[in-house]
């Protein structure tokens, strides 16, 4: 009988009763999928701006129509239609809409007295629906009926005010809205904004070969505008946001471009002139196998570890405020010429999803091009400075913040040569790291337990070429403790197992001290010191490792 | 739960053509269960029908002026469905209370809350229940 009920109508017109977010509402926006009126209404919006809008914005477009479209469609409803109550008094011809029975219209075609005797009199009117079959119902009925409680109150799409609609399903509308946009060729998007093709600035390949130019002149990151000005597109202010959008827009496809900046933040650099360990991890600064174990450290440890900063990969992000931080350096970071992005150093910069280029400013303000590699944490092109400073793991550094954001500063402090020291040195033996001790001079300040030179680079680089480093840290240590024993100490600092084992493979301090804290293997005799428990030694640690070249 | 095709969703009515044809007068077993005021109002003997209101939708159709003070009044009266009484007798009742609209076992439970409605599907179902007309739609 109701089948010519649109359900959408059904669900859109009236309810029971009003709650915080109206079902019929939830419903309405819940499956809400893109239309081509929609579409339209957007490439009307866009037209009329003229100028790069975001998705959000446009969602708004839809949001807006689509409500005032309901609320007119309801206004029109109830201008020809009344809500059934019993209560109220009808008359023929009137149109009504019955609540209890999905929303469906009917049509007065007579009314008539009622018949019961037990009831106080009320009218009967008759109602023809769209099938055309007629229905009595009760009007003038005053007696208690829960259709008599009824609030007439209008749902659906228009409910709640944009805002509120926005707030709540925003986030689904501009996920379907990007979807149906990027299969039209008529919408071009860049960064979480839409322009209509039509209204892209010509940005031809002249123009890119001159910001090409501009880049690798600056050798620096530029940003849009920058780069607009240097192109002379910026001169039509009425056209300024189309005009940054279609340079953006171009610079993307070109694969000569590439964006170095912070997450949000455009800055086009070239793609060619970006150090190929920056897009691949260096092998050295690939991380080694993480400890099976994580259990809490020994408050000694955790007091050792607070002094330095842990180089690892599976801190949380944490927001820091930018700080002076003190770095110690260890050997696959003075390998590689990088820096740990630990967390300290990792708030002197904004966030970066992607390679990011700063520039880190020495003790004599030389300005160092640098990459940010979020993902790898670690800063790459310090190598030419380190060979500069004859700095060696172990060695402390100093980075501060600085006014420009994408800039801090990074000193040592340097040490009277005077006599050599006699140093720690890092060495390969059969295919084994080995540790010896050598008088060398040290023109930096150094931390005492972690300070080790590179005696044998050769042999150090091969080593790392194999898989001699990626064995469990247990065994990598069970195996490297008894060779610094040989220095004349049968307790180890955990600092200086820390920064010997990185000779083998980059491992992060709390990764090592959790290994020594709970393997069988090392006992602690206090102050930070460990000693190896040769019955306890793993096993495998006996077994030669294969040695083969990766 | 299936029995035979019914289920404990299947409607049932009470078939007052079977009453009349087997020379039963429904209108008696309707009077019995009347409350005093309401059988003072209407007599056994005069048959009418009067204009009952839908209790959920508004809508109004003839019944037989009994039925409907039965499922309008008395219906809603604590002893029209006691907890003494036998399960087939409140089902029956039940279907008086809502003025013989087709009922599921499920709904006849929900109004008598006695039995289960798998219990109550098996009485509809009984030889007791088709000899008081009881039809499924």
């Amino acid at each position: 009988m109701f089948a010519g009920m649109s359900a959408s109508r059904g669900a859109a017109i009236f309810c029971l009763k009003r709650t915080s977010m109206s079902s019929a509402s939830e419903t309405y926006w819940n499956n809400y999928s893109v239309n081509e009126r929609d579409v339209e209404r957007v490439y009307a919006f866009m037209l009329e701006k003229g100028e790069a809008v975001r998705t959000a914005d446009l969602a708004r477009v839809v949001i807006a129509a689509r409500a005032h479209e309901e609320e007119e469609r309801r206004r029109r409803l109830s201008a020809q239609a009344v809500l059934y109550q019993p209560k109220l008094a009808f008359e023929t011809g009137q149109r009504l809409i019955f609540s209890a029975l999905n929303d469906v219209e009917g049509t007065v075609t007579s009314i008539r007295a009622s018949d019961n005797p037990r009831l106080k009199p009320f009218r009967v009117a008759a109602v023809k629906f769209g099938d055309g079959l007629i229905r009595e119902f009760a009007c003038e009925y005053d007696l208690p009926h829960p259709l008599n409680e009824v609030k007439p109150i209008a749902t659906g799409a228009a409910d709640e005010s944009p805002d509120e609609i926005q707030a709540r399903f925003g986030p689904r509308i501009e996920r379907l809205l990007t979807a149906r946009l990027r299969g039209d060729k008529e919408f071009v998007e860049q960064a979480g904004k839409w322009l209509l093709r039509g209204l892209l600035t010509d940005v031809n390949v002249g123009f890119l070969n001159i910001a090409e130019a501009a880049i690798e002149q600056n050798n620096a990151g530029m940003t849009t505008p920058e780069l607009a000005r240097v192109l002379e597109l910026d001169t039509d202010v009425a056209k300024h946001e189309t005009t940054l959008f279609s340079l953006d827009y171009a610079l993307q496809r070109d694969d000569r471009f590439v964006d170095v900046g912070p997450s949000g933040q455009t800055r086009w650099y070239l793609n060619r002139l970006v150090p190929a360990d920056v897009w691949s991890v260096p092998r050295v600064l690939q991380f080694g196998a993480p400890s099976k174990r994580s259990e809490p450290l020994p408050p000694e440890l955790e007091t050792i570890l607070s002094e330095i900063q842990d180089d690892n990969n599976d801190d949380e992000a944490e927001a820091h405020v930018p700080a002076t931080v003190n770095v110690i350096l260890t050997y696959p970071h003075r390998r590689a010429g990088s820096l740990p992005l630990t967390q300290g150093v990792r708030a002197l910069f904004p966030l970066a999803d992607k390679p990011m280029l700063i520039a880190l400013l020495d003790e004599y303000g030389v300005r160092i091009p640098a990459w940010v590699a979020p993902e790898e944490n670690y800063i790459f092109g310090l190598k030419a400075w380190y060979d500069r400073s004859k700095l060696n793991p172990g060695a402390l550094l100093e980075l501060a913040p600085h006014p420009d954001p994408l800039t801090a500063v990074i000193r040592f402090q340097p040490r009277r040569e005077g006599k050599s020291l006699w140093v720690k040195i890092a060495k390969v033996e059969s295919g084994h790291l080995t540790f010896g001790t050598s008088p060398r001079p040290v023109a930096y300040k150094y931390d005492e337990e972690m300070l080790i030179l590179p005696e044998d680079q050769n042999g150090l680089d091969k080593l790392s070429a194999t898989n001699y480093g990626d064995r469990p840290l247990e065994l990598l240590l069970a195996d490297i403790f008894p060779e610094l024993v040989k220095l004349g100490s049968s307790s180890i600092h955990a600092k200086t197992l820390y920064s010997a084992v990185n000779f083998a493979k980059r491992v992060g301090a709390r990764a090592v001290f959790n290994a020594l804290a709970n393997s069988e293997a090392f006992t602690t005799t206090g102050g930070g010191y460990f000693v190896l428990q040769m019955a306890a030694r793993p096993a495998q640690v006996f077994t030669e490792h294969q040695g083969k070249p990766l | 739960m299936t029995v035979g095709r019914l289920t404990t969703k299947s409607k049932f009515y009470i078939d007052l053509d079977y009453w009349e044809q087997n020379g039963r007068n429904f209108r008696e077993e309707v009077y019995d269960a009347l409350c005093e005021t309401c059988k003072k109002m209407y007599s056994l003997e005069e048959a009418r029908l009067v204009d009952h209101v839908d209790p959920e939708t508004g809508q109004v159709k003839r019944m037989d002026a009994l039925l409907d003070c039965a499922s309008a009044e008395c219906g809603h009266a604590p002893e029209f469905l006691n907890p003494k009484m036998p399960l087939t007798r409140a089902i029956f009742r039940a279907f008086i209370a809502a003025g013989n609209e087709p009922q599921s076992a499920e709904e006849i439970y929900a109004r008598i809350k006695k039995g289960s409605p798998n219990i109550i599907l098996k009485e509809l179902l009984s030889q007791q229940m088709e000899a008081d007309g009881i039809t499924a739609v």
